[in-house]
């Protein structure tokens, strides 16, 4: 644990939910996409979040956070472990004009929702706020701990 | 510790020192002086203002594109720096009362 361990693992924390943002961005700017390099629809991207662990706690993957165990420390944070595409059928709309629409007139649209979007949004903002209040509050003790005895 | 083994360290500093030198064997023996845990924190907070510089940097040159590790790398800088400055002056004022001293 580094003196600025704090930093880092909160460092991590806003890593991640940037890159959560970056995927509710993305989701809302192909919120009409129909074509994709795979074929088919855009499909909703979330992203899967994993703690970072320590040297320590990597190699013993089963011991408890006792105290005096190696894994009782903080971690070393957050990462996003994979992105997954929501496997949830597209939205299929009426629209024979369409140049993507099937022989019946249907096309597929992404299985895109605008109200979980940006409530996956505000969380991933409310989320970032709490980590960087983390950083200031690290960075405020600090500096309180140099103000010991001066 | 004891107030005469702190007096040993202090020693490291001024290597033209009139301290016996059997206080430096004992004292080389214990670990590193005090003047080489001075020059490695000082390189490592060095380290930390390049590292941020270095950042900044790529930052600006937009290679780097998270602000907020650029922030906190700068913050981690500043804090370093503060510390090493507390560290000085609480050495410059022990040592200012050791000169005050009548012997």
């Amino acid at each position: 644990m580094s003196m600025f361990s704090a930093f880092e693992i909160s460092g991590s924390a806003l890593t991640a939910e940037k890159q959560r943002l970056d995927l509710v961005s993305s989701n809302l700017a192909n919120m009409n996409t129909t074509r994709t390099p795979d074929g088919g629809p855009y499909q909703r991207r979330t992203a899967v979040f994993a703690e970072k662990l320590d040297e320590a706690r990597r190699n013993n993957p089963g011991s408890p956070l006792g105290r005096g165990d190696s894994g009782a420390q903080a971690g070393r944070g957050v990462q996003v472990n994979s992105i997954y595409a929501d496997p949830a059928p597209p939205r299929v709309e009426y629209d024979p004009e369409h140049p993507d629409a099937d022989e019946e007139g249907y096309v597929e649209y992404p299985n895109v929702e605008v109200s979980r979007e940006i409530t996956d949004l505000i969380t991933a903002q409310r989320s970032y706020e709490s980590s960087s209040t983390a950083v200031n509050t690290a960075k405020d003790m600090y500096l309180k701990a140099l103000e010991i005895g001066s | 510790m004891t107030e005469t083994a702190n007096l040993n360290q202090i020693a490291g500093i001024n290597p033209e020192g009139n301290f016996p030198s059997a206080a430096r064997a004992e004292e080389k023996e214990n670990g590193p002086s005090f003047a080489e845990m001075l020059q490695n924190a000082f390189r490592e907070v060095n380290e930390k203002q390049h590292q941020a510089d270095e950042m900044t940097e790529k930052f600006v040159a937009g290679e780097e594109d998270n602000l907020h590790q650029l922030m906190i790398q700068t913050q981690e800088a500043r804090l370093s720096m503060q510390f090493a400055t507390q560290v000085t002056n609480k050495v410059v004022d022990s040592y200012q009362e050791m000169a005050r001293m009548q012997i």
